[in-house]
């Protein structure tokens, strides 16, 4: 592998990408617009309004990574372009390291969005610290998120997938707190907020702006979901290999 | 000769379906190898498991002393995709550029271009191409490495007459400058065009192997043709009528032909040649069994 090879990948998902504004246009935009509707009318100085914040942050990371990786890699799949594009020498670790450049890449145009609306049209502000710790939690919150999403790459089919990732993602963003706080939940509906891996996300980015530490609970949970996702992630990947290549 | 592609009794299953059954092949340098065989023969198993896509059951398959698939084995290798596919957002000169970031000593973008006709298309987002234009595009991707050998899938479907003649030419030369090839095709007048040797396989096994020459001589065979207004006992009675033609497959042609001249029968437009591959093979293994 070269680093040639490797920056001609990251380059030709760039381009494609960038050429499919139906894709990126609705997943770069949504949470900085959805922070707009919902988290600007908050009070701009009070702590409810940085948690939003955080928030639509993790709403913007799981969302693309999710998107990216679930859909991109169903599609991917069943594509004889993709299967082309094996048998080049040395092109899956070059076009696997594309693929993160590019969702992360796009994950935190979409954090810094939401950071740019609630400057401007909330007058909330983050200090350096709380930015720093947010994006950080950030890259940690996309592990797990690229893993549920290349879960449903390699389970569903193309077709399946964009389908099916809404069925996924929407109502855990809206269950783990994403959208609203979960103090304003239903009562059964907070029951069951606790115990979803994006709540676990949401923690782990509004310990960032409380400056309290996450419980165990959250990190046990977390790290219970990211390693079942990763065993999950495994098994797939051999069941397709051998589906598609044994 | 350097053997560049050896498959060694190569059994490939499917579950309780068996692809291939102790195929064996071989490529040297400078041969062009047809894969023949009907649907379902195992073709398309046998070039992937040569490709590198698929692993085989038992038995081993190698390209260049190095397991196929490999990236050793893969730098000398060119592949056209199996079906022209490609993300409609981006430029042939896109992928042609991304093909050969993989390559020690690729061709040159320049020269893919002027080989494969794409200067016209080749800075236009790949939407809307025709199948005929996409199919260029996979040959060029196919030869972008300056590989040593390429393995082409039906290489010149969906290309019209022209460029399916205008990619003889190109694959000729490629074999006339020490390439090796591995081709599978339905176009009988391009396998014969191309390929010097076959391996035909039915059922998974090697049925026939050998020089498209040696087999055609074994045959023995040619094809008589000509132009009769108005033909008499003995064309009528030998021949087969095709249009305004009669033709007939003879071991013989001089004898046939002695024997027309004699007979008085009128007639033009006299041609012999020897008889398609299609025909000598269908010979050839009749007289086999």
């Amino acid at each position: 592998m070269t680093m040639k090879t490797t920056f001609a990948h990251i380059k030709f998902h760039f381009i494609k990408l960038l050429r499919t504004p139906a894709f990126w246009a609705p997943t770069i935009l949504f949470p900085a617009m959805l922070y707009a509707f919902f988290g600007s009318s908050l009070p701009p100085a009070g702590i409810a309004s940085q948690m939003a914040i955080a928030s639509f942050c993790v709403y913007a990371v799981v969302g693309i990574t999710f998107y990216q990786f679930g859909i991109g890699i169903a599609q991917d799949r069943e594509s004889p372009f993709d299967s082309w594009l094996k048998t080049l020498p040395n092109s899956s670790k070059p076009n696997g390291i594309a693929q993160v450049v590019t969702a992360i890449t796009f994950a935190m145009i979409a954090v810094g969005l939401v950071l740019a609306v609630s400057t401007v049209l909330a007058k909330t502000t983050l200090t350096p610290q709380m930015i720093i710790g947010l994006l950080g939690a950030c890259v940690l919150i996309a592990i797990p998120a690229s893993l549920m999403g290349l879960a449903l790459g390699f389970a569903a089919s193309g077709r399946a997938a964009p389908a099916l990732a809404n069925l996924i993602f929407l109502p855990l963003a809206f269950l783990g707190g994403l959208w609203i706080p979960p103090i304003i939940m239903p009562e059964v509906v907070g029951n069951i907020s606790t115990w979803t891996p994006t709540r676990q996300m949401a923690e782990i980015a509004w310990s960032t702006i409380s400056g309290q530490a996450p419980s165990n609970f959250t990190m046990m949970m977390f790290a219970a979901y990211t390693a079942a996702f990763a065993i999950l992630v495994y098994v797939l990947i051999a069941r397709d290999k051998n589906k598609r290549f044994g | 000769m350097e053997t560049v592609a050896k498959i060694s009794s190569v059994t490939k299953q499917f579950g309780k379906i068996t692809a291939l059954k102790d195929l064996t092949m071989e490529v040297k340098r400078g041969q062009a190898v047809a894969l023949l065989g009907p649907n379902g023969a195992g073709k398309s198993t046998a070039i992937s498991i040569l490709q590198g896509l698929r692993k085989p059951t038992s038995g081993t398959a190698q390209l260049f002393g190095h397991p196929a698939g490999s990236p050793q084995a893969m730098q000398k290798v060119g592949v056209t995709p199996q079906t022209a596919d490609f993300p409609v957002q981006v430029t042939p000169r896109e992928l042609l550029k991304l093909a050969t970031s993989h390559f020690d000593e690729p061709h040159s973008i320049d020269y893919l271009i002027e080989t494969f006709g794409l200067a016209k298309t080749i800075d236009r987002r790949i939407h809307g191409f025709s199948g005929g234009e996409k199919r260029r595009i996979a040959l060029a991707l196919c030869f972008a490495g300056n590989p040593d050998l390429v393995i082409l899938d039906e290489p010149t479907t969906g290309l019209d007459a022209q460029s399916q003649l205008d990619f003889q030419v190109i694959a000729q030369q490629f074999i006339k400058n020490g390439g090796s090839m591995v081709l599978t095709s339905h176009y009988w007048p391009e396998i014969e065009g191309i390929a010097d040797h076959i391996t035909m396989i039915d059922a998974g096994k090697t049925v026939l192997t050998g020089a498209i020459a040696d087999i055609k001589a074994a045959v023995g065979l040619s094809r008589i043709k000509l132009k009769s207004p108005n033909p008499g006992a003995f064309i009528s009675a030998n021949f087969i009528q095709q249009g305004s033609h009669w033709t007939n497959i003879a071991d013989d042609s001089d004898t046939h032909i002695k024997q027309l001249i004699s007979s008085g029968e009128q007639f033009s437009e006299l041609t012999v040649m020897p008889i398609g591959l299609d025909e000598a093979l269908d010979v050839y293994r009749a007289a086999q069994h």
